[in-house]
Order: C-alpha cells, then sequence, then structure tokens
C-alpha cells in the first residue's frame, strides 16, 4: 500500500489560527468521528453536568420548603414534577441533588481510575513478584462484597456524607479497571516499540508514562466511564437505604424520602418515577459512552455491525464480492 | 517426474482413478477476462485491480506475484468472490470451464453472476484455497481430524467412516502419519499445519486451487519439502494452481506461467522460462535484479528505488514511470496495455512499449552495487575488536517442563567496521544471540567483552552506557515505532538520553542530520510524521536514525529487511553497508536468508539448534559449505540461475533435487 504519501494529520493541519481555534478544530474533528452511541451518550452526560453546575440556581423553589400540606401533590403547572408528602418541590429536589451523585460518581472514578492505572501499570510492566502481590491484592479487594461491606461501614456513621461513599466506593472500586489494564500492559511490554524504546535507554517510567500509557487510553477512559457507572449506581443504592447524610439532596435521598414516604401506597408515582428516570438516563449515558468507546477503540465491531450501502442495495459481510458492473450507479 | 521413488506414490495412484476428464483439450479451467475490482473510501476509491486478464490451464501452476499491495490478492479473492464489501467487482468476467459442472453450464460457470447457493457449490468443492497463514487458518480448539472431516461432510454425502477414511487417506498423501490426526493445531510445526491446510485444500478433489503465500513464514528447507509435494500432488490429481506469493525467485522455481503484478495491473505476463532468462517489462527486471544469487559468480544488484503509487490516483500514465530507469517522456501518457513481445515466445507480453527483451539497463540504474566489493573479505588485521561473545548460553524454562537451550556456547567477534552474519532458521537461536548481546536478556552463561572487558549490560547501572556503544536494530519496522509518536520524538528522545556522552543536544538540526544520514530527503517531510505515514522502507530508516543518534560503535541488525518488499531490502542493506563504512560500525547481520549474507557479509556464521556449525569468509563459505546443514541450506533456498538441465513442463526445483537428497540422507 502507498503509505509514502504524507497526508497531513488533523492536529497538524490546524497550526494555522493560533490554538484556541486549532483545540476547537480538534475537538470537532473527534466529535465528528465517533459512532452515533457516543455522541447520544455524551449528549446526556454533558446535560447532567450542565444541571449539576447550574440546577440549585435554576431551582423554582427552595428543595427543602415544606407547607402544610400533608398529601404529595401530582404534576402541576406549579410543580412540574409535583411534589412531595411535606410539599416540597420534586423538579427543585432533583435539580439541586443531581450535583452530590454526579460529583459522587466522577470524584470516585478519578481515584479509582487513577488507582486501577497505577497498580494495573505496576503488575504488567514489572512482572515478577510484584505483580504476584499486585495481582492478589487486586483478586482479594475484587471479591469483596461490595454492597454488604458498604452497609456495615457505614452504619457506623449514618449520616456521614458523600466524602466517606466516595473514599470506600474509590477503594473498592478500582480492581477491575487494573486487571484488564495489566492484562493490555503485559501484551504491549513486549511489543517492539517497548523494547526499542529501552534500547535507546530510556528509564522505565518514562516507557510507562510515554510509550505505554498513551497507547491504552482507550482502555482507561473506557474504565473510567464504568467505574463513575458504577459509583453513580451504589451511591444511589446507599442513599436509598439511608445510609447518607440525609439533610444533603441527591437523587438517592429523593428516593429514599419516596421510599419512607409511601410513594407508592399512596399512588404518588411523579415522587420516585421523575428521580429514578434521572438515574437510569445517567447510567445509560455512560453505558452508551462505553459502548462507543469500544467501537472507536475496534474498528471491527463497527465494519461487521453496519451494512454497507452499495449501488442499489445494503450488503452484508457474509454477502460474496458485489459486482457493480455498471460504475456511474454505484457512484449515484 | 521424481514421484517414482516415493513410497507415499502407489496410494496416491489410487486416488481419484474416476477423473479421466481431466485430460480433455487445453482450454483455460479459470478466465478472467479484464477484471476490475475496486475498494470504496470515503478519500475516493482504491483500484486495486484493473481490467486484469488472467488463464489458468489444466494442469499447470500459474504464478502471481509483485509487492505488497499490488493487488495479487485482492484479484484472487475477488475472482471466487470471497472479498467483503467494501470491496466491489466493478468490472470484467470471471469463467470457470468445470469438468463436473460442463452439463448444467455448458458455457461455463459465470462467476460474477452466480448466486449465494451457486458460489458454494463453486467454492472448495471446483475452487480451493490454501490461505496464508495456517496457524491463524486451522481452529486450535478442534483437532486436525475434525476439522478435514467437516470440510469434506460440508461438500460430500458419504458416510462416517467414508470420511473417516478419506481424512487418513489426506493427511497421508501430504506425508503426515496418519496417528497426527488427532493432533490439535498447536500440537504441529508450521509446515505440518500447512500440510494439514493442503490436505484441507484438496479433501474434495477440487480442480482449482488457490495458493495465498503458502509459504511465506517457513523456513527454506521446509518450504522447499513442500512445494515440491504440491507439485507432485498436482501431476497425479491433476488440479491447477494459482500461486500467489511476492517471491519471484520461488514462482521461477513452480510455475509454468508467471504473471508480474504492479498497481493493480498485469505488467508481464510470461512462459516461466522467458523470464528466468532476464523478464522483459522494466519492472520485471528490477524484481530479478533484486535477489542476491547463491550460485555462479556475484552479479549487480540493481533493486527498486522509491514505493508504488497511491492506487486512489487516476492519473494517465504508466504507474512505474517514477520508479523506472529506463523511464522516458512518453511514459507519462501513454497507458500501459499487454502486447506480445516481439520475438519472444507466444503467451509473453509486456505492458511496456518502449524496454525490448535483453535491453542493457541505462548507466544510471545501477544504483546499488554489492556492497562490500566482489567476495573480498577485508580480514580482521586493523580493525579493532570491539564487542565479544564467549561461550554465551541461554536457557529457558525449568521446572517441570524441563530446560530449553536455545544457544549452547556461541562465541562471536564483532570488529569495527566489519559485517559478520549470523545465518539460521527460525528457532535456531539467532535471534536470542541478539537480545543477550543487547542486554535485552539476561543470559545463562558465558561473557560478553566490549573493548576487551567483561561486563554485565543487563545490569541496572551499566545498561544505558552499554546502550550508547552497542544499538539494535528491530525486525519489524511496523511494530518498532511507537503508532502515537512522530519521528520526530523518537529521534529527539535517543538524542537527549545520550547528550551527555554524545554531546549533541536534541534539536532540530540534530534531527534533521540523522534524518538525512538515513537518506530521509527532504527531512521536512519526514520530521513530523507519524509511523503510519511512513512506508515499511522509511519506518525502517527511522529506526536506523534512532540506533545512530547514540552514536554507537556496534549495530545489531536483527532480520533488518526480512519484513520489506524485496524492490526495497537492497536498498536499506546497502544504506547499512554505507553507514558502516563511514562510521566504521561493527555489525551483526542476522538473518534466515544466506543468500543475502553472502552479498551483505564479511564473515557468515551458520547457525542450527543453538550452535554455530560453520563459519567462514562469506563468499568461500557460500562456494564450498563443508557442513551438510550448510549444504541443504543453500540447496533449498531458491535461486534464478540454476537452470541448467532443464526439462521442459518440469519444474525447475526438481532439478537440483539430487544434490538435496543427497544431503538429508546423511
Amino acid at each position: 500500500m502507498s503509505t509514502a504519501t504524507l497526508t497531513p494529520s488533523p492536529t497538524r493541519a490546524a497550526t494555522i489560527g493560533g490554538w484556541p481555534l486549532a483545540f476547537l478544530r480538534g475537538v470537532l474533528a473527534t466529535w465528528r468521528r465517533l459512532p452515533l452511541k457516543a455522541k447520544i451518550g455524551i449528549t446526556i452526560l454533558v446535560l447532567f453536568i450542565l444541571v449539576a453546575i447550574f440546577g440549585p440556581a435554576l431551582a423554582p423553589y427552595n428543595p427543602n420548603t415544606t407547607t402544610t400540606q400533608s398529601v404529595p401533590e401530582a404534576p402541576n403547572i406549579h410543580h412540574l414534577f409535583g411534589t412531595d408528602s411535606s410539599g416540597g418541590d420534586i423538579l427543585s429536589q432533583m435539580l439541586t441533588g443531581t450535583r452530590s451523585t454526579v460529583i459522587v460518581g466522577l470524584v470516585t472514578g478519578v481515584v479509582a481510575t487513577i488507582l486501577s492505572v497505577l497498580v494495573g501499570i505496576a503488575a504488567g510492566y514489572l512482572g515478577g513478584y510484584a505483580d504476584e502481590g499486585l495481582s492478589l491484592f487486586s483478586n482479594i479487594v475484587l471479591v469483596l462484597p461490595v454492597l454488604p461491606l458498604l452497609i456495615v461501614i457505614l452504619a457506623y456513621e449514618p449520616h456521614s456524607g458523600s466524602t466517606v461513599t466516595i473514599a470506600l466506593l474509590s477503594a473498592l472500586g478500582w480492581p477491575w479497571g487494573a486487571r484488564v489494564i495489566r492484562a493490555q500492559t503485559m501484551s504491549l511490554r513486549n511489543r517492539d516499540f517497548v523494547l526499542a524504546a529501552r534500547e535507546v535507554g530510556e528509564p522505565a517510567w518514562r516507557i510507562i508514562v510515554f510509550e505505554l500509557m498513551p497507547n491504552q487510553i482507550g482502555l482507561i477512559a473506557a474504565s473510567f466511564v464504568g467505574t463513575v457507572l458504577y459509583a453513580i449506581l451504589t451511591s444511589v443504592a446507599l442513599a436509598f437505604l439511608g445510609l447518607t447524610n440525609l439533610s444533603v439532596w441527591s437523587l438517592g435521598v429523593i428516593l429514599y424520602w419516596a421510599q419512607s414516604g409511601s410513594a407508592v401506597e399512596l399512588g404518588a408515582w411523579w415522587w420516585y418515577v421523575f428521580p429514578g428516570m434521572a438515574v437510569a438516563f445517567l447510567g445509560m449515558s455512560l453505558v452508551l459512552i462505553n459502548f462507543g468507546l469500544d467501537e472507536l477503540s475496534n474498528p471491527r465491531l463497527r465494519a461487521s455491525r453496519s451494512m454497507r450501502k452499495l449501488g442499489r442495495r445494503n450488503w452484508r459481510p457474509a454477502d460474496p464480492t458485489p459486482v457493480i458492473l455498471d460504475y456511474a450507479e454505484l457512484n449515484r | 517426474m521424481s514421484t517414482a521413488s516415493d513410497p507415499t506414490a502407489a496410494a496416491l495412484t489410487e486416488v481419484r482413478s474416476t477423473d479421466q476428464l481431466r485430460t480433455g483439450p487445453a482450454g483455460p479451467v479459470l478466465e478472467i477476462r479484464g477484471l476490475d475490482i475496486a475498494y470504496r473510501s470515503d478519500l475516493g476509491d482504491v483500484r486495486a485491480v484493473r481490467g486484469v486478464d488472467l488463464a489458468l490451464h489444466p494442469g499447470k501452476v500459474v504464478g502471481l506475484c509483485g509487492e505488497s499491495g499490488c493487488g495479487k490478492s485482492t484479484l484472487a479473492y475477488g475472482a471466487v468472490r470471497l472479498l467483503r464489501p467494501p470491496a466491489i467487482v466493478t468490472g470484467g468476467s470471471v469463467v470457470y470451464h468445470g469438468k463436473r459442472l460442463e452439463d448444467r453450464h455448458p458455457g461455463g460457470f459465470d462467476v460474477l453472476a452466480a448466486s449465494d447457493a451457486g458460489l458454494k457449490e463453486l467454492r472448495w468443492r471446483e475452487i480451493a484455497i490454501v490461505f496464508q497463514s495456517a496457524m491463524n487458518s486451522l481452529n486450535p480448539v478442534l483437532r486436525v481430524e475434525d476439522q478435514i472431516m467437516d470440510g469434506i461432510r460440508a461438500h460430500m454425502k458419504m458416510g462416517h467412516e467414508q470420511v473417516h477414511e478419506r481424512a487418513r487417506e489426506l493427511i497421508e498423501m501430504v506425508g503426515i502419519e496418519p496417528e497426527r490426526l488427532r493432533a490439535y493445531p498447536h500440537e504441529l510445526s508450521g509446515g505440518m499445519r500447512q500440510r494439514v491446510m493442503i490436505a484441507m485444500a484438496l479433501s474434495v478433489d477440487p480442480e482449482v486451487v488457490i495458493m495465498d503465500e503458502p509459504t511465506t513464514g517457513l523456513d527454506v528447507i521446509v518450504q522447499k519439502e513442500i512445494l515440491r509435494e504440491v507439485l507432485e500432488l498436482k501431476a497425479r490429481l491433476g488440479f491447477s494452481v494459482l500461486f500467489i506469493t511476492h517471491d519471484l525467485s520461488l514462482l521461477l522455481e513452480v510455475a509454468d506461467q508467471v504473471v508480474v503484478m504492479y498497481a493493480g495491473q498485469v505488467v508481464e505476463t510470461a512462459p516461466t522460462i522467458e523470464v528466468r532468462t532476464g523478464g522483459t517489462h522494466p519492472y520485471t527486471r528490477g524484481l530479478l535484479g533484486s535477489f542476491p544469487r547463491l550460485r555462479g559468480p556475484r552479479v549487480q544488484l540493481t533493486g527498486i528505488p522509491g514505493a508504488p503509487p497511491d492506487l486512489r490516483s487516476t492519473a494517465a500514465g504508466c504507474p512505474f514511470q517514477p520508479r523506472c530507469a529506463f523511464a522516458r517522456d512518453a511514459c507519462a501518457t501513454v497507458d500501459m496495455v499487454l502486447a506480445p513481445v516481439a520475438g519472444a515466445a507466444a503467451g509473453h507480453l509486456s505492458a511496456c512499449p518502449f524496454v525490448a527483451p535483453g535491453e542493457p539497463l541505462p548507466a544510471s540504474a545501477i544504483a546499488i552495487n554489492s556492497p562490500t566489493g566482489v567476495g573480498s573479505d577485508p580480514g580482521t588485521e586493523g580493525s579493532e575488536l570491539v564487542l565479544s561473545g564467549v561461550d554465551l548460553r541461554k536457557d529457558y524454562g525449568g521446572g517441570r517442563r524441563g530446560v530449553v537451550s536455545a544457544v549452547k556456547g556461541v562465541s562471536l567477534d564483532l570488529h569495527r567496521g566489519r559485517v559478520v552474519a549470523l545465518v539460521g532458521e527460525s528457532g535456531s537461536g539467532k535471534s536470542t544471540i541478539a537480545k543477550l548481546l543487547a542486554g535485552q536478556e539476561r543470559r545463562s552463561g558465558g561473557h560478553i567483552l566490549l573493548d576487551g572487558k567483561e561486563i554485565e549490560p543487563s545490569r541496572r547501572g551499566e545498561f544505558r552506557r552499554y546502550k550508547s556503544e552497542v544499538q539494535m536494530v528491530f525486525q519489524d519496522p511496523f511494530a518498532s515505532l511507537n503508532p502515537l509518536h512522530t519521528v520526530r520524538y523518537h529521534l529527539q528522545r535517543a538524542l537527549s538520553v545520550h547528550s551527555v556522552r554524545t554531546g549533541r543536544k536534541p534539536t532540530v538540526t540534530e534531527i534533521d542530520r540523522l534524518l538525512d544520514q538515513v537518506k530521509l530527503n527532504p527531512v521536512e517531510k519526514f520530521r513530523d510524521a507519524y509511523p503510519h505515514e511512513l512506508s515499511g522502507g522509511q519506518r525502517q530508516r527511522v529506526s536506523i536514525a534512532r540506533a545512530l543518534a547514540a552514536e554507537p560503535r556496534v549495530l545489531l541488525a536483527d532480520e533488518p529487511v526480512s519484513m520489506l518488499d524485496v524492490s526495497i531490502r537492497l536498498e536499506i542493506l546497502d544504506l547499512i553497508a554505507e553507514l558502516r563504512t563511514k562510521f566504521r560500525l561493527a555489525i551483526l547481520y542476522i538473518t534466515h536468508d544466506i543468500a543475502s549474507a553472502r552479498y551483505f557479509a564479511d564473515e557468515i556464521l551458520v547457525m542450527n539448534r543453538g550452535e554455530i556449525v560453520e563459519r567462514g569468509p562469506a563468499e568461500a563459505l557460500v562456494q564450498n559449505p563443508t557442513h551438510p546443514y550448510t549444504q541443504l541450506l543453500i540447496a533449498s533456498s531458491p535461486d534464478p540461475d540454476t537452470f541448467a538441465s532443464e526439462v521442459p513442463g518440469q519444474a525447475a526445483m526438481f532439478v537440483r533435487d539430487g544434490l538435496a537428497k543427497e544431503v538429508a540422507s546423511e
């Protein structure tokens, strides 16, 4: 194949116009290449992040407001998502509570991913006893029953707030990522370009940071997204069980109040359906991003799934080579 | 035919006695006319095959060759419609004239018009394929037996006993003991796996067998055995072969008709014997000139500088023109059309209207000379010893499975300005020696001496200092550069790691100087390129530049050209030879190709099973090999030059058989 033709890569072509413009162009070029799933996922996630940032300011009511009423109010023009049994506005509670849920998810994702990258790459690259020890350690953490353990620990400190939740979720959430990254590191370690970097005389830390890590950025990103999802779902579950500071709003806390306020018995579906759907959408956006990343890093997933339209019909990968003798028709 | 002495000959005659039709008139069994195949892409269609004509006659071997990306595999797979979209056949016709299909398809089976069901009837039953990589084509979790039997059952109605019997028959036919039927693919050697693939291809008695690089990656001795068997089976069973390879010298041994492709087009097609005498088209001649010879006097090698064109372009004119030594102004406008070569045998067509057979190369073409001068070993006097390995040993494993000794006490000396070639087959331990000397692996025994002083290269403190003296060039240029870093980054790092010793700062000027040394000009074009934007040859030049950044005295080159196209191998070897002279580098050239060692090295060490079996000055060793293994190695290497006792209709590789068999029986 004639690889000799030097097509300028998008990043280099963008040197004209200063770096902010170049950066924007790079982002745009990357966006265009993303699979549809990732685009949808990222759009939803960005919406949630915007809500997390501006939600409390946008909330029409004080979420803690209580009125004298004792029956939940169905959605109406004043309370779009209805109210809880003491008259609190559900929409305002959600707008306020999204922040804490998203923060728990993202911070846990960052901390746990850093841990998994450190442990995974160290185990994979160093090998030998270091690998044995680190693998053993991650396997032990991996088989710990997470939810019961969290319940037991958080029960000591029932209203501890999100810091303790984040710390615990991070401490328990890294081993999956570490295992995957370790496996990838081990296969990369023996690749020629890593041997060549050693041959040049590069120190080990440089090989890890500049040769190995950039080559598994997709994997690290996927592991990050997966961890965020895990953290959000688990923190919601814990809040639902009341194992968090109930005076700070989060999506899980709304669900806790809905449950303790007998929303189901009262037929107040809006009390749990809207926050529940918010959690579901947030989770779905992360799953979609993960699928999208998967497709991005594995072009075969894309090629084999998509039917290709050539000429008048679609072709499946298993079809015999299309014969389209009329070239003009093909280009129609 | 020399098969009379074959022990399996009797068994073979019993197979397929019903096919009396095979001896019919000589119309082609597979006829391809004006075939066009394109790959759709967002950046424009890649026209991988353009207007190719090819006729395969019964019982013949047609060899298809060319550089990677020339369209040879696309042509073959497209002709049986095995390519997946976005590949499209955009023109031409493919007609199969099989005896068994004659009743139903009187005018021949039109492959391009065939339905899915029709193609099922055609594939495997009529046209079988031996794929390139036997390891990837065999299912690792199924026994060989089951895989062969599956193929038979899919196409023939037979009882279980009969199918089993047929599988036994097939495996014996390709020279494997029937007991091995119970084996899993990983328990077989590479050669055996390829034989299994051949047995599977022949399982339902096809009339045409397409062989896609069937021996690439195998050692020359195994390669030769397998090819001989294929030809014997062909003579016995009467199928025809479309043989695809990048190695023209191999075709000269096995094919009846040679088809040379370039940039999706056929540039020359000729009876093999006419190509042996030199070919006509400048590209064919370039390919022939790229093979170092083993026998006869050292001839001048020419190679083909440059890289193939972008197949998306629709520019008029000859696509080979930019690389052609004979190029003239008219080439830019004249489209390539195959035309009979004046004064040559029938069936000899060339796409170049300007160059006649035997026309001497213009003086400007002889750019690449045999690097070391004809057969002279300058000797070791006056060139100081830099690096030596004494009694090197390397054992792997231990524990339950026992120890495997990859290297069993090898000693070698590397002198400045001198090339030592280490020749051996895969598994002989030659790459392990490179890794030991490079300090990439810890040795199990022996000593490494740098300037006469013992050194432990893999020790933490000494490694970097050692690396500034001894550098290594890797085999696979596609794997040895980090795909995420630019050329500039790679060279910058190498410069900065060694800047204290060399006194060279990692500046643009220094990077450009390195690029210029490896002839990557203009340097601006390559400085910021990513590896994927470069061709294999260019990447290997970057690797060499990176090794040179440390200003080493020793260069370990582990198969530096084996992954590259034949036409550019010489360029890279020539570059290394030039650097050797310029920097008085001591070079260890590791290769499986003894012919290239003859051209490139001063001294040859032949290695087999972890030991050096013979060593001597390159020319003398090749001319008069004394150890049986060296003799076998030389006898098995394809060589375009030995066709002295040519018998028409008989493949050339049998001519030298006398020698090979004699050695093998020792």
